[in-house]
């Protein structure tokens, strides 16, 4: 077993772990109570080791070295060309170190939470899963499935732990975020369509892309473009595509907020790195002074907007 | 003919011989029987299903190609749809306990009308000439039309039952007329002949060919449920016991689409020249046109649906649109797997609403779920998984099913590459009102008086396998993927003539 992938699925033990645990003893009786501080103290449990064996791989990983480290390729769907793919490198080790020492500072945040106690230390858990495999995929697919993973706890934590016009805020969140990644799933078959469809792997397409030995048309190469971009400003989120963060972040439970602000915002601007850069590079060259407008826009908006906010959550959304 | 040219093997209609013994046996049962055992029937029912099943794996052992004259084939399109069917019907089979025992209707003539019904769609899968086609289309069709009308004593049952039925015959009307019509031009009624009779260009009027295969696909058309012949869906479906529904939104579904495959791509797709090419590039459009109609439709009219019955029908439409898109890549096998993903979550879903709705489905209302997301999580997490895989979330089978699809239209064929993105737009809509339920179950107050309902452990199986196969197809397909690849039609293009 490789370590990256104990890391990315060692959460999705642990909310196998309270699910048993819950079916065990919530069937001998053990009062709600002691059971729910059970279920925080295993959550927190394993978002610590899972924070040690992040630490293992920055020990591990040789900074001295470019490129992907510790990689495990494994055929999966190979008759469409999707290999489980996992590994990281310069950028992503810090990402993923990020996430998992993030994770016990949230968990130990959320432990007023006394409504559903498993159940939202359950979506706490999945959600850490899906987005440590946003940051060690290394192939599109499976970054496809890891990307929309994430989706469905937050959605939960927002939805069923969330302030007042948490439905709201939830259901808005999912569409904006969906909108973006169905039409980057779109760009992402088109990219494999160009590369021979026979792989999704990120590497290879950008080398086969870098040496000029799969050619993406001018005209398509700026749809695409825009595609993988749409998705990814949504959740960086950039302006004008900013207007569901301060709903989100709000309503959130603060644990919520602090994984919203803290990790998965930082997917979107991954994405815009592992994707839009090494694949297109001459439409990124073209767009950088309008991206750059649009992100001064949003700079300058925010800090303005975040000037009048008497909520403090929402002062740190703007900002 | 000689006999010995007919080809006479018993073993190729196995799986439709041993389905309709059982009804027959089960329909004996229920007459000699005291108490009409509702388990006994049930476990009859199971047996013959799983045997035919067998049958069908072991239709792989034998020579593909036409068996009595060309009346039937085996081929892996029929394989693979005649399993989808089985499946379906097992399914159907482990959930009917529960809908009759809290009816409290008679088991016995339910479980031969659900085998008889299985026989129909199986001997459509199994077609090879437009006459079996018929036979198949009819079985299965009566059986369902008594089936949706079950709990005779419900207005709601009744009105269903008899919309299904008038709509039904006129369709078939319709299909018997495009039927003859072709007869008419090609003089037979076998499929391959019809080919033959296209590729050597010895069509007597192709006016009537064309008129007869427009016919025939308003007559499929209506039978999947597609826009614009798709007015009847949401009423049948509505009215139909739950269970009933969610039978025939899937089964009949699936049958029919193998039977159009088999039509229209195995039959009516000879592109060399003449009429042939005019038919070819007629219908790819027209199916075309129709897939981006039938999906808009479903999605845009299912977001102001408050009926989670209705809601699904709607979608069910939509995801015929989908597997449209499959269709105009000339190949069975995307709209095989999604079909399959689509059904196993679609039985999934109308198991799960038969219990929340109660008996007489008296909650349908997608309202009367408010807050009971935690007080019965053995059945709404597993309706919150099953929308899910619908909206086409990735890791369920749904997303599969759509990955493959959008993908072989993609690659395969680069002119209609604005079905992809229409059908991509559409699954955005539909994330919507799939996420309604789920936040009327999760997100809202509970609202009082809700009682848990008891489930069967019979239903709890087919649950927990529903939710097996949609985890199965979503996380780990490539081994059907790969089965299916195997022995694929190609399409004839203009330098290959049209032999098989």
């Amino acid at each position: 077993m490789n370590l990256i992938t104990i890391t990315t699925f060692l959460p999705l033990l642990g909310a196998v772990a309270l699910v048993l645990h819950g079916l065990f003893w919530g069937a001998r009786g053990t009062s709600g109570e002691k059971l729910d501080g059970q279920y925080r103290l295993i959550t927190l449990f394993f978002t610590i080791v899972n924070f040690l064996v992040s630490l293992l791989i920055l020990a591990g990983y040789d900074s001295s070295q470019a490129g992907a480290q510790m990689v495990t390729k494994v055929a999966w769907i190979d008759w469409l060309g999707v290999s489980y793919h996992v590994g990281i490198d310069g950028i992503t080790i810090w990402l993923v170190l990020l996430t998992t020492f993030l994770m016990p500072i949230s968990v130990l945040a959320s432990w007023h939470v006394t409504k559903r106690v498993r159940e939202y230390m359950l979506f706490m858990l999945i959600l850490e899963t899906g987005m440590l495999g946003v940051f060690v995929s290394f192939d599109m697919f499976l970054f496809y499935l890891f990307f929309e993973v994430t989706l469905i706890p937050m959605y939960f934590l927002i939805g069923v732990w969330g302030g007042e016009r948490r439905i709201y805020a939830a259901v808005k969140f999912f569409i904006y975020t969906v909108v973006g990644s169905l039409l980057m799933l779109v760009a992402i078959l088109a990219v494999y369509a160009y590369n021979g469809s026979t792989t999704f792997d990120i590497i290879e397409i950008t080398s086969n892309i870098a040496s000029g030995k799969t050619v993406i048309p001018g005209g398509v190469r700026f749809w695409l473009w825009g595609a993988f971009a749409l998705a990814f400003f949504i959740k960086v989120p950039l302006f004008p595509l900013h207007t569901w963060l301060p709903d989100a972040h709000v309503e959130a439970p603060t644990a919520g907020s602090i994984i919203l602000a803290g990790v998965l915002l930082k997917m979107g601007t991954y994405g815009l790195m592992r994707f839009n850069l090494p694949f297109f590079p001459d439409i990124s060259r073209q767009a950088a002074p309008w991206v750059m407008t649009l992100a001064v826009i949003g700079i300058i908006y925010g800090a303005l907007v975040a000037m009048v906010q008497p909520d403090m959550k929402k002062l740190v959304a703007y900002s | 003919m000689q006999l010995d040219t007919l080809n006479l093997n018993y073993w190729a209609i196995a799986p439709e011989l041993i389905v309709s013994l059982v009804a027959v046996v089960l329909m004996l049962m229920d007459a000699f029987s005291r108490k009409g055992g509702r388990q006994a029937n049930a476990f009859v029912a199971l047996i013959g299903l799983i045997a035919a099943f067998v049958a069908v794996v072991r239709l792989g052992g034998l020579a593909a190609g036409g068996y009595f004259g060309g009346m039937v084939v085996i081929d892996p399109t029929r394989l693979f749809f005649a399993a989808i069917i089985l499946i379906v019907a097992i399914l159907a089979v482990l959930l009917a306990g529960q809908f009759l025992g809290d009816e409290g209707l008679p088991p016995g003539e339910f479980f031969s009308l659900l085998l008889f019904a299985t026989s129909g769609m199986l001997l459509l899968t199994a077609a090879g000439d437009l006459v079996t086609v018929f036979l198949g289309l009819e079985i299965a069709s009566i059986t369902t039309y008594i089936l949706a009308g079950y709990r005779r004593y419900d207005v709601r049952a009744n009105e269903s039952s008899l919309k299904y039925f008038l709509l039904g015959s006129f369709s078939t009307a319709f299909m018997l007329y495009g039927m003859a019509l072709t007869y008419g031009a090609t003089g037979t009624t076998n499929i391959e002949g019809i080919r033959q009779a296209i590729a050597s260009e010895s069509i007597n009027f192709p006016a009537l060919l064309l008129l007869g295969a427009a016919m025939m696909l308003v007559g499929f058309g209506f039978k999947i449920a597609s826009a614009p012949f798709h007015l009847w869906t949401p009423d049948v479906y509505e009215g139909a016991p739950t269970l009933v529904t969610g039978f025939m939104g899937t089964g009949p579904k699936v049958a029919v689409f193998a039977a159009f495959i088999r039509v229209f791509i195995g039959g009516f797709d000879v592109p060399i020249a003449g009429v042939g090419l005019q038919l070819h590039n007629g219908w790819i459009h027209a199916v075309a046109v129709i897939s981006v109609i039938t999906m808009t439709v479903g999605n845009i009219v299912a977001i102001s649906q408050k009926n989670i019955k209705r809601l699904l029908a709607y979608s069910s439409i939509a995801h015929a649109g989908y597997a449209l898109v499959g269709f105009v890549t000339g190949d069975f096998a995307p709209v095989a797997f999604y079909l399959l993903a689509y059904s196993i979550v679609s039985v999934g879903a109308f198991g799960v609403i038969q219990l929340l709705a109660r008996a007489g489905d008296q909650k349908t209302m997608i309202d009367d779920y408010a807050g009971i997301g935690f007080e019965a999580p053995a059945l709404t997490f597993p309706l919150a998984i099953f929308l899910l895989s619908l909206a086409g979330i990735p890791s369920t089978a749904g997303f599969i099913g759509k990955f493959y699809v959008f993908k072989s239209a993609w690659v395969t064929t680069p002119s209609l590459r604005y079905l992809v993105v229409a059908a991509v737009i559409n699954s955005i809509i539909s994330i919507y009102y799939y996420l309604y339920p789920i936040v009327v179950i999760f997100f809202r107050p509970l609202a009082p008086g809700f009682v848990r309902p008891r489930m069967q452990k019979a239903t709890a199986l087919a649950i927990i396998l529903t939710i097996i196969g949609t985890f199965y197809l979503g996380l780990l397909p490539n081994r059907l993927l790969k089965s299916m690849e195997k022995g694929q039609p190609a399409r004839i293009t203009a330098n290959q003539p049209g032999t098989k």
